[in-house]
């Protein structure tokens, strides 16, 4: 059993302890639009929640990142996939974010969408987080565009118990609000 | 019963007064009678109107574990299967004790209800985690944040409401990591190897933390059955009782219990 056993006791009641304890930066939402990656893209994210900023992405929550999660990440061209391949460009940007969470997203629905007002896909996965003895099934909407200067993708993530529902709307409503340069 | 108790304690009383020749004594003592009639009759309304609210006791989710010489560390079913029938049992003793909570005991569930309360209480341990985390978090933003949040597991409960006619349901949640004897004894070495460091080159050589004895966390809630929300939570970041002997259990329990309804973890953060 060895860490894993570990794990698979404290991660059950810990490990939003572990995501967040050590995130200093996390800062309350402003009213202004949040603008990253040297000004590459403009967003406002929901009223009230928190957020941090990285060099190329952004991550958005209210509850702690196990109970929702908004996520922004932007590849710059030079590391942006160039497949022209509908479902082969929504998993290479899906890439990074089951890499933030570690387990297997799978396909729900992969459908053309307007983001930034340009033609981009909107999907939805779901994935199941198992700690020890507890699985907790979630819900993502995964946004991907092409843009200027590389690609974005938006994702939202919350259990599929009562947290993705009561805060999706806010996450569509923030991906209106997206502005690329 | 009151009643019969009261008539007969104005009776003797009235008896008692016909052998007194002070009238003073015996407006006195119809003032008494009246005043007693008057506080039994309160008492019985308001024992009327004081609903004893019906409480549901979910089983606990407790988990125990061994923590090894290696800090290898093994799940433990028959000891977690013991400390959750005694917590159980233990939880339901706290409904029991209180005047004004009836205990209402799970029923046996069809399949799919007993996978969708098992759904909740997974997701119970997430939300209590995100709970400890942001309340205990360094980060003063989180916490001063919190007032905009709310912790709750859904309405997908309701179901039990409508089984047992309970509204609210207590639960009681966590886990133990016990040391193997080989770590006790691993731990007791490397005590005496830290003093003898200390006492014959001036510094400790080997540090505690490698042989940390074990570790717990246990919460208690009670849950609104209808909205899923988490109307009060405690917890204790130690546990020195031993939840697989019924009598540890119980103290535990109580022990968890003992605050409510103050000191929710969900208002001292307000």
């Amino acid at each position: 059993m060895k860490r894993a056993g570990m794990v698979a006791v404290l991660a059950a009641l810990l490990a939003p302890a572990l995501v967040l304890a050590d995130s200093p930066n996390w800062k309350p939402v402003g009213e202004l639009p949040i603008a990253l990656a040297k000004g590459k893209f403009v967003i406002k994210l929901p009223d009230h929640w928190m957020y941090q900023a990285g060099p190329m992405e952004l991550e958005s929550s209210l509850h702690g990142s196990t109970l929702d999660r908004i996520l922004v990440i932007f590849q710059p061209r030079s590391r942006a996939s160039t497949t022209t391949d509908t479902e082969s460009f929504a998993q290479d940007l899906l890439n990074p974010h089951e890499q933030r969470d570690d387990r297997k997203y799978r396909l729900e629905s992969l459908l053309p969408a307007v983001v930034a007002g340009r033609e981009g896909y909107r999907a939805e996965y779901t994935s199941v987080s198992v700690s020890g003895t507890a699985s907790v099934e979630y819900r993502h909407v995964v946004y991907g565009v092409k843009g200027p200067k590389g690609n974005y993708s938006l994702s939202y993530a919350a259990p599929a118990i009562h947290y993705y529902r009561t805060s999706l709307p806010l996450f569509e409503a923030a991906v209106k609000t997206l502005v690329l340069r | 019963m009151p009643r019969i108790l009261l008539a007969e304690s104005t009776h003797s009383a009235i008896q008692d007064c016909r052998g007194c020749k002070s009238g003073m004594k015996i407006v006195l003592m119809r003032m008494n009678r009246a005043l007693v009639s008057l506080a039994c009759g309160l008492l019985l309304v308001g024992a009327a109107l004081a609903e004893t609210r019906k409480v549901l006791v979910l089983p606990a989710d407790f988990h125990v574990t061994t923590l090894g010489a290696g800090s290898t560390v093994t799940p433990n079913p028959e000891w977690t299967a013991l400390a959750q029938e005694n917590l159980t049992r233990a939880t339901a003793e706290l409904v029991r004790n209180r005047a004004d909570w009836k205990l209402v005991e799970l029923p046996e569930l069809e399949p799919a209800d007993r996978d969708a309360l098992n759904e909740h209480i997974d997701l119970y341990r997430v939300v209590v985690a995100a709970v400890v985390d942001l309340t205990n978090n360094q980060n003063g933003y989180w916490r001063r944040n919190l007032e905009h949040t709310e912790f709750v597991l859904g309405s997908g409960l309701g179901f039990l409401a409508d089984i047992t006619g309970a509204e609210q349901a207590l639960l009681l949640a966590g886990f133990q990591m016990r040391s193997t004897d080989g770590r006790k004894v691993l731990s007791a070495l490397a005590n005496v190897g830290s003093f003898l460091s200390r006492s014959v080159i001036g510094f400790q050589v080997i540090g505690r933390p490698v042989f940390e004895l074990g570790d717990a966390h246990t919460t208690l809630a009670v849950i609104e059955l209808r909205t899923g929300k988490i109307s009060w939570l405690t917890q204790r970041e130690v546990l020195t009782e031993d939840p697989r002997v019924p009598e540890e259990a119980v103290e535990a329990a109580h022990e968890l219990f003992a605050p409510y309804p103050r000191k929710s973890l969900l208002e001292v953060r307000r």
